[in-house]
């Protein structure tokens, strides 16, 4: 064998070793016959409830895909493979309606409110929504493109309350964190996250009044993950993490 | 020597045209998507000019401190050796190689108002770096100082020392020696670290969003303002993108002369 046939075998494996153990590493992928569901980021914290009671019923596997509703939608559009898709509001659902990236079958998985929520040990010493425009506080909002985000403007709108943020995040999960880490005086984030994150929350009147509606459409693999979402088991995990009534 | 100029092999040419391909195809992929009948419109709107300004400010200010505080670093580590001057260098470089968003992470656990160094901050001086201006240049000089102390280090290595010598056999002093010698004889790298740095700083997303929130006019820049509108407005987010594409050609083509042509 001559040195340059030995060099290019070389080179080959230089490059073959690396791949073959990025892939071992990768592990299974998404084509192994798990069900695909993009769903938004806050039913992230839920995965591993939402896997167990799946498999409890064998049902799935299921692989996840979270990522804000938006971005989801703009993975389909650009030809992500899925068998479901869930929005984490009506009018995200409606814009994967125009842009053909959903499925004839379609139901409503849920709902969720905004709570008022604060850093540990309530710094800022927040008691009600007149808060959110204390200049003296710092607070944070989800950026109006977001669902989170949209809802928040509709309600403190709705409800006649002015605000001042100081930051607003492109997610729900991130601001989420920036109040965890007690950045943050106060936010208003999604029941869910304050209930699975276990952050304190001020009550306050009319806070519920407007929801967001989780919508899903999917094929019939997706469908039956959707259907068992909405099915008794589903609720239970959902209502005790936050979302529904 | 050089050999004789022949077509370069097959098993040479492939994986180099592939290599080529995996950093030209996105950016075609990108020119393609551009709404270029739109693009002045979009770069014009509200949201950006807002984003276009809080990116130049931060930037502008995080090369200038790279500058302030990285040339008397680069100057202290090319012309002294030992362990303590190696350590510096390589806690000088990690922002280089670390995940920007670790950065950021650290930065807010360090200079947060809850921070190992923010909490006094807030305490003494009433300063919160999170959410402001200057959250977003301290995350942005994080990154960008390494660019600016690596370039400066090698040219003072190489150039200066037989200069700074004989300036010294005349009788100037270290502080002389460094403003009227050494400095004038790295010039260009000086330059080039300044615009490394400046780029950096301009392209800074994973520690800004990390470390400085996201609000507009104040910390949303123009990596943060793509970002936020990929999840409304992709086109305006590529319009965004085709801008700092272009920045970024421009400070290669002005490095030509450093690097383009070796």
């Amino acid at each position: 064998m001559n040195r340059r046939a030995l060099l290019l075998i070389g080179l080959v494996a230089l490059a073959a070793i690396p791949s073959l153990a990025a892939l071992w590493l990768a592990g299974p992928g998404g084509d192994d016959g798990a069900v695909l569901i993009f769903a938004p980021s806050s039913f992230a914290p839920i995965e591993a409830e939402l896997d167990a009671g799946l498999a409890a019923e064998g049902i799935g596997p299921v692989g996840w895909v979270f990522a804000g509703s938006q971005s989801l939608v703009a993975q389909l559009v650009d030809g992500a493979p899925a068998d479901a898709l869930i929005t984490a509001d009506l009018s995200t659902f409606a814009a994967a309606q125009a842009a053909e990236v959903t499925w004839p079958d379609e139901r409503l998985i849920t709902f969720n409110v905004l709570v008022l929520a604060v850093a540990d040990g309530n710094p800022g010493e927040v008691t009600n929504l007149e808060a959110l425009a204390d200049p003296d506080l710092l607070i944070g909002f989800c950026a109006v493109e977001v669902p989170c985000g949209r809802l928040a403007a509709n309600i403190t709108s709705t409800l006649g309350v002015t605000s001042a943020p100081d930051t607003e995040e492109t997610s729900v999960r991130a601001l989420t964190a920036k109040l965890i880490a007690g950045e943050i005086d106060a936010a208003l984030i999604y029941r869910s996250d304050a209930q699975t994150t276990g952050l304190t929350t001020v009550p306050v009147d009319g806070l519920n009044s407007l929801t967001n509606e989780y919508w899903g459409s999917g094929n019939d693999r997706g469908m039956e993950i959707l259907h068992w979402l909405g099915s008794g088991a589903g609720q239970r995990i959902l209502i005790d993490s936050g979302w529904g009534p | 020597m050089t050999p004789p100029a022949r077509r370069p092999p097959f098993a040479v040419l492939a994986p180099a045209g592939l290599g080529v391909a995996i950093v030209i195809v996105p950016i075609v992929g990108l020119l393609q998507r551009t709404p270029w009948s739109s693009l002045l419109n979009r770069l014009g709107s509200d949201t950006v000019v807002e984003a276009i300004r809080v990116s130049l400010a931060v930037s502008v200010v995080a090369a200038a401190l790279s500058l302030v505080l990285g040339l008397p670093l680069a100057w202290l580590l090319a012309r002294h050796d030992g362990r303590l001057v190696g350590l510096v260098r390589a806690a000088v470089l990690v922002p280089m190689v670390l995940p920007p968003v670790v950065g950021g992470t650290a930065l807010l656990f360090a200079l947060g108002r809850r921070g190992l160094v923010g909490q006094w901050l807030d305490a003494w001086f009433g300063v919160t770096l999170p959410f402001t201006t200057a959250g977003a240049i301290v995350a942005a000089t994080f990154v960008a100082l390494p660019f600016f102390v690596t370039t400066v280090e090698a040219a003072l290595r190489q150039a200066g020392t037989e200069l700074e010598e004989a300036a010294a056999v005349a009788g100037a002093r270290p502080v002389t020696r460094l403003l009227t010698v050494t400095i004038p004889a790295s010039r260009d790298a000086i330059m080039a670290g300044v615009a490394l740095a400046w780029a950096r700083a301009l392209g800074e997303f994973g520690a800004t969003i990390t470390f400085a929130g996201n609000l507009a006019g104040r910390t949303r820049t123009l990596p943060l303002e793509i970002f936020l509108a990929l999840e409304s407005d992709p086109a305006s987010a590529v319009a965004v993108s085709v801008l700092l594409l272009g920045v970024s050609l421009a400070v290669l083509v002005a490095l030509r002369g450093r690097w383009f042509t070796r």
